[in-house]
């Protein structure tokens, strides 16, 4: 089920009415029918994918209280052993088994001894590396005593499957929302508006920003081969505001989703485009993902402790994984690496943890130096996003070497995109509202401190009309990181 | 030792209900709902101005009825001369004058209908691009095959601008194209007719339209079934059926050559009679708004030589 469905907008409002009105007198209850409620949602796809999140949360489920009974560390070692086995053999089936079957061919290919093997059509069950990585992080969490196991199996599988969250993130720490279902839940009158706003916002960097620019970027992807380097440039741009729109809308959706129902999810980005240099960067983009690899990867492998060489190492270790978990695919692992070369001038440096506040504290505009730092980032950040978006190696060099033609310089082939300079206004607004608002979780979270209703409430029906007139609704586009 | 301590047991039944602040939500999103319903039929009534205008209106006093597309709009009210009501509205797709033909015979005795067989009118391109958000004014619930896709079509739809796309695209085009065309602003619009195009202009805007109407080289199966079941409704009722093919500019007819999705084939399948009129004005560009439209003048010298025709019986 979308979050820009109609069929959420039936979903969402009935599940908050049985919650605080029907199931209002106990805990329980309400996590049973959260985990309902949850197991509809994700079923709305396919409802075999069901099996295996049910598969994947009763495994750890068993191995946490395992670990908690067990003190051999030998054992214990063995039961995280058997979780990480089994969370990620299914990663690795689902995601991942055609893509080392066909690198597996090629390489003996290459080596003059072809073998002849054959691929599965295996379907990618939607947001398995989430709810991989969130169950992961429990039994890891438990394996490390930092948290307890819990008994309670709705209790756990709620947190597994809890749907706001279930399909693209944020990836949440046991230790951060499972202890959320265990407590009192009190309907929270700022709280629900402030997830009602932050609701509308997603929707905004959904359908007013990302599905437009989706369509501008999937022609001139598509077609790259038709266009001159200005146009090419246009459509790595159109998809930088489309990844950013599509998955931080997300992520707006489904904390402000959560918040309706009493929880807090941590926040998964913090304006991103206006970062100064690559390290913020990731400080700031998919954190809950970023701090998930820090934690239970790069701590692990030494950090930043140890040799210049080695911290080297563990960067390029992190960024390619990272890389890896978005997709089967080459271009990912490029993507990665890159990400990786951009960060090590700065650790190698020092400079890493040069920009830790936000830009322009305390002032309405940056300065020159941080407009161009910003600039310089974001460019970078533009031209790693192509070897995220095309197809293939081939594709996204051929697409690199179309942008740097002879037809960079001139105008870029607006008359073929009615609606595309229209587009590019909307996303200067945007860009706008989201510098106004960078010190809060999200953009418009400020709407709140304006004293007169009235002038809220206009603004919020102004933003309803700009999603209802500009936003693209002829089909409903599927969020890009359903398929990670 | 434990960062975290988590319960293991559950208070099943505790009061975590604060009806305190759930009453102030309740009422703040019921008052917002209704500005936005309020917002809603202010937008539809906007949408309903510009662009539903005249489509709900329609003369039942007649027997003889025209359906078209926007070939047929150019004719107006000149056909009521010869007691025939014009019935066609830009876009109308054969799904829309199926539904029209369905309403008129539920509220009318009709006798005759003329409908548009043009060479694209059976075009995937005029299967989305139809009127179905419109001529669902028309319809009733036997129309539909549930009776949850006639209240969403019949009603949400209609009136919900949010649940509509087509009143969304028109706001966005309107916005996008009219507000801010600064071209146009200061009332100098241009009103280009036909004739003052060059020859290469004509032979660009006729290929454009080629290209948009003949992107496929099969027709619609829904129009085609949607034709299929207006023939049959009409012999049913026995309501005398005849095809029209309205008049071409010379230079659209030359690039066409002969693309057509043949819906003038079907009724001639059916022993119904055609009146082609696709090269009637070949060397009267003056008579043309765009390549294959009439202009108002054109409209009514076409319907005076349409129906003296017909009543002289030489139908074609």
């Amino acid at each position: 089920m979308l979050f820009n469905s109609l069929d959420f907008a039936v979903f969402l409002p009935t599940v908050f009415i049985l919650y605080w009105f029907v199931f209002k007198n106990s805990l329980r209850s309400q996590n049973f029918l959260i985990v309902a409620a949850s197991y509809l949602f994700y079923g709305w796809w396919d409802w075999r994918f069901l099996a295996l999140i049910a598969f994947s949360t009763l495994v750890d489920y068993i191995v946490g209280i395992q670990l908690d009974k067990v003190e051999n560390p030998f054992r214990r070692k063995g039961l995280l052993v058997l979780s990480l086995l089994v969370n990620i053999g299914l990663l690795a089936f689902f995601k991942y088994y055609n893509f080392f079957l066909d690198n597996f061919i090629t390489a003996f290919t290459f080596m003059g001894m072809p073998i002849k093997a054959h691929t599965l059509n295996i379907i990618l069950p939607v947001g398995i590396s989430f709810y991989t990585f969130q169950t992961m992080s429990y039994s890891i969490d438990i394996y490390r005593k930092k948290l307890q196991a819990t008994k309670d199996l709705v209790a756990f599988t709620a947190f597994v499957s809890f749907f706001p969250q279930l399909v693209a993130g944020p990836i949440e720490r046991a230790s951060n929302l499972l202890p959320q279902f265990f407590e009192r839940r009190k309907f929270d009158y700022l709280q629900a508006t402030d997830g009602l706003r932050q609701i509308l916002w997603g929707l905004v960097k959904k359908v007013v920003i990302a599905d437009n620019c989706a369509e501008f970027a999937n022609t001139i992807f598509n077609n790259s081969s038709d266009y001159g380097g200005s146009t090419l440039l246009l459509g790595a741009l159109f998809f930088t505001f489309q990844i950013y729109g599509d998955f931080s809308g997300y992520s707006d959706i489904a904390i402000g989703t959560s918040r309706l129902f009493g929880f807090n999810l941590m926040q998964n980005f913090a304006y991103p485009y206006f970062s100064r240099d690559m390290a913020e960067f990731w400080r700031r983009w998919h954190i809950s993902l970023s701090t998930w690899f820090r934690d239970y990867v790069y701590i692990p492998l030494g950090g930043s402790q140890g040799s210049k060489g080695q911290q080297i190492r563990n960067i390029f270790i992190i960024f390619l994984i990272s890389g890896f978990w978005h997709g089967a695919n080459w271009t990912f692992i490029v993507w990665g690496a890159l990400n990786a070369i951009y960060f090590i001038p700065l650790l190698v440096f020092g400079k890493n943890r040069k920009n830790l506040g936000t830009v322009a504290l305390d002032k309405r505009f940056p300065s020159v130096r941080e407009m161009f730092a910003m600039l310089a980032t974001f460019s970078l950040t533009v031209f790693a996003w192509i070897f995220f978006r095309a197809e293939n190696m081939n594709h996204a060099l051929s697409y690199i070497s179309g942008i740097f033609s002879s037809k960079l310089f001139e105008f870029p082939a607006f008359s073929l995109f009615p609606g595309a300079i229209t587009l590019l206004v909307l996303i200067g607004g945007f860009l706008c509202v989201e510098w106004k608002g960078r010190f809060s979780q999200y953009a418009i979270a400020g709407l709140r401190r304006i004293p007169s209703k009235a002038r809220r409430w206009a603004i919020y029906l102004l933003i309803i009309f700009i999603i209802d007139v500009f936003g693209n609704t002829s089909e409903q586009i599927e969020f890009i990181y359903f398929q990670f | 030792m434990y960062s975290e301590i988590l319960p293991n047991k559950l208070n099943s039944s505790i009061s975590n209900f604060n009806d305190m602040s759930m009453k102030p939500f309740l009422k703040q999103a019921s008052i917002f709902i209704l500005l936005l319903l309020a917002l809603n039929f202010a937008m539809f009534f906007l949408i309903k101005g510009f662009y539903i205008k005249g489509y709900d209106e329609v003369d039942l006093e007649y027997s003889e009825y025209l359906l078209a597309d926007s070939h047929g709009t150019p004719l107006g009210d000149f056909t009521e001369i010869y007691n025939v009501h014009n019935f066609s509205n830009q876009s109308d797709s054969y799904l829309d004058m199926e539904r029209k033909l369905k309403f008129l015979i539920r509220n009318t005795p009709v006798e005759k209908v003329y409908i548009s067989v043009d060479d694209h009118t059976l075009s995937p391109t005029r299967e989305n691009q139809n009127n179905l958000d419109r001529s669902a004014y028309y319809t009733d619930k036997s129309d539909y095959s549930s009776y949850h896709t006639y209240l969403y079509d019949k009603y949400l739809k209609y009136y919900f601008v949010f649940l509509n796309e087509r009143y969304s695209l028109i706001i966005k085009n309107f916005i996008q194209f009219e507000l801010f065309d600064f071209s146009k602003w200061g009332g100098s619009r241009s009103g280009s007719s036909w004739e003052n195009l060059s020859t290469l202009q004509q032979e660009e805007v006729s290929q454009d339209r080629i290209n948009n109407y003949f992107e496929y080289s099969y027709p619609s199966t829904r129009m085609s079934d949607s034709l299929q079941r207006i023939i049959a409704l009409c012999k049913a009722k026995n309501i005398e059926l005849v095809g029209l093919r309205f008049p071409l500019s010379k230079t659209y007819v030359d690039i066409l050559d002969d693309e057509s999705y043949d819906a003038d084939d079907v009724l001639l399948e059916h022993d119904l009679p055609i009146i082609d009129f696709d090269s009637l004005f070949l060397e009267k560009d003056h008579m043309f708004r765009d390549m294959d439209h009439l202009d108002k003048e054109g409209g009514k010298i076409f319907v005076d030589i349409l129906f003296d025709r017909q009543e002289n019986e030489t139908i074609l």
